[in-house]
């Protein structure tokens, strides 16, 4: 059979639609905490708020490259007082897919010099996010996002 | 009209059905996927090895598939000559999407929400019963395949996994965290199974250590267990063919549990 390139026509290799839900345990009516996202860079495009509850969070972007990439969060306090494990990362969803428990293959920075917390999924209301994973997920077998 | 041509096939599928199919399931959180839905070499050799090679098979018949997930397989089934084809699958989203796409395209494909189990509740008018990828799952092997010796004429079972180096006469399993349904299932707890996503369990309950809630069992059948079960159950097995993981599924196979696929034909004798 003959064999195509898998490219789309605007020369990304994807566009992946990622939607993080995250726990904000604080109580009602505690001030929105900034957070800052984009697929191996942030981008001021992608900022969003979280609000005590349950928040979710939806943005595109297109992945240029095959290989490694890295989802990264940025979360900046906005309150005076660092909050220590109120947000939790409760799920990962690519194009509306469950990740599962390839949540856990993130690493959370709770400060810019320090070790980060392999797995880490509950989150102050500081520090960095990351979410490492191959592209193109179209073609991840370990992850099985799309017609498997 | 059926396509004579596997490429044909594959370009209609690519082109026109992929990307309806993807967005009557996924809605607006798939138009990406759907607007950048292109084939790949897994598509390519799975099409080959599970329904091209099996066209003689299909040809015509009126097919039952057990666990289809978004239903693209039972299309290209139909696509490459089978009637029409029944889809038993316990995710209410993709039973919703596949039988909504179906009446929109027109097309001889119905869902039905359900597991393995309940196939023996629907009419034994089959002649044919697509297992794929579905017999690693099945924690009552023996009463399964005992039972669906009535359902159909032929069995297409793809695929019998065993672990690289186990012992072909054997049958041994892994225990594993289920977080989605695409991994193995916990049968254990159907109620919770067919919440609407068909998660049996997510981080939170990981994170809870509620017990074994997702906790599910993988099994390994030797090649030689499995042929010995079935022609002792009075299937015979018109066809044995071992298709290559690697082909399949490409350099990022997780590799932590090697294993070796068989696929099989059998007649049931009914």
């Amino acid at each position: 059979m003959r064999k195509k390139m898998v490219m789309n026509t605007d020369r990304n290799l994807e566009t992946l639609k990622i939607t993080l839900e995250i726990d904000d345990r604080r109580s009602q009516g505690a001030p929105a905490i900034d957070i800052v996202l984009g697929i191996n860079r942030i981008s001021s495009e992608h900022h969003f708020h979280i609000f005590p509850g349950r928040n979710t969070i939806k943005f595109s972007e297109a992945i240029t490259h095959r290989g490694e990439q890295c989802l990264i969060m940025d979360i900046k306090q906005k309150d005076s007082r660092p909050l220590t494990g109120m947000i939790t990362m409760t799920d990962l969803k690519i194009h509306g897919v469950s990740v599962g428990t390839y949540l856990y293959n993130c690493t959370y920075h709770p400060t810019e010099d320090g070790d980060g917390v392999p797995g880490g999924i509950v989150l102050n209301n500081h520090g960095r996010w990351l979410w490492p994973f191959h592209a193109p997920i179209s073609e991840n077998a370990g992850m099985k996002v799309g017609l498997w | 009209m059926v396509e004579r041509d596997p490429d044909q096939i594959l370009h209609r599928f690519e082109n026109y059905y992929a990307p309806k199919l993807i967005r009557s399931q996924l809605g607006e959180d798939g138009e990406h996927m759907a607007r950048d839905f292109r084939l790949t070499q897994f598509h390519r050799h799975k099409y080959q090895g599970l329904v091209w090679d099996n066209r003689d098979v299909l040809e015509g018949s009126h097919v039952l598939e057990v666990g289809s997930n978004y239903g693209h397989w039972a299309l290209l089934y139909h696509l490459t000559g089978a009637k029409s084809v029944t889809c038993l699958e316990p995710r209410s989203f993709q039973v919703d999407g596949l039988n909504s796409f179906a009446r929109a395209e027109g097309l001889p494909l119905k869902a039905v929400q359900g597991t393995h189990q309940d196939c023996f509740d629907l009419a034994r008018d089959f002649d044919v019963v697509m297992l794929c990828e579905i017999v690693l799952y099945l924690p009552d092997v023996y009463n399964f395949f005992r039972r669906l010796r009535t359902m159909a004429d032929r069995v297409v079972l793809a695929h019998n996994v065993s672990l690289e180096g186990q012992p072909a006469d054997s049958c041994t399993y892994r225990r594993r965290f289920n977080s989605f349904h695409r991994a193995p299932v916990d049968l254990r707890d159907r109620d919770y199974l067919l919440t609407k996503d068909g998660r049996q369990a997510d981080v939170t309950e990981y994170n809870r250590q509620s017990g074994t809630k997702g906790e599910c069992l993988s099994w390994f059948y030797g090649i030689d267990f499995m042929t010995g079960l079935l022609e002792h159950l009075g299937y015979r097995i018109t066809r044995v063919t071992r298709p290559d993981m690697h082909q399949l599924y490409g350099q990022t196979l997780n590799r932590s549990n090697p294993t070796v696929y068989h696929d099989l034909v059998l007649e049931t004798q009914r």
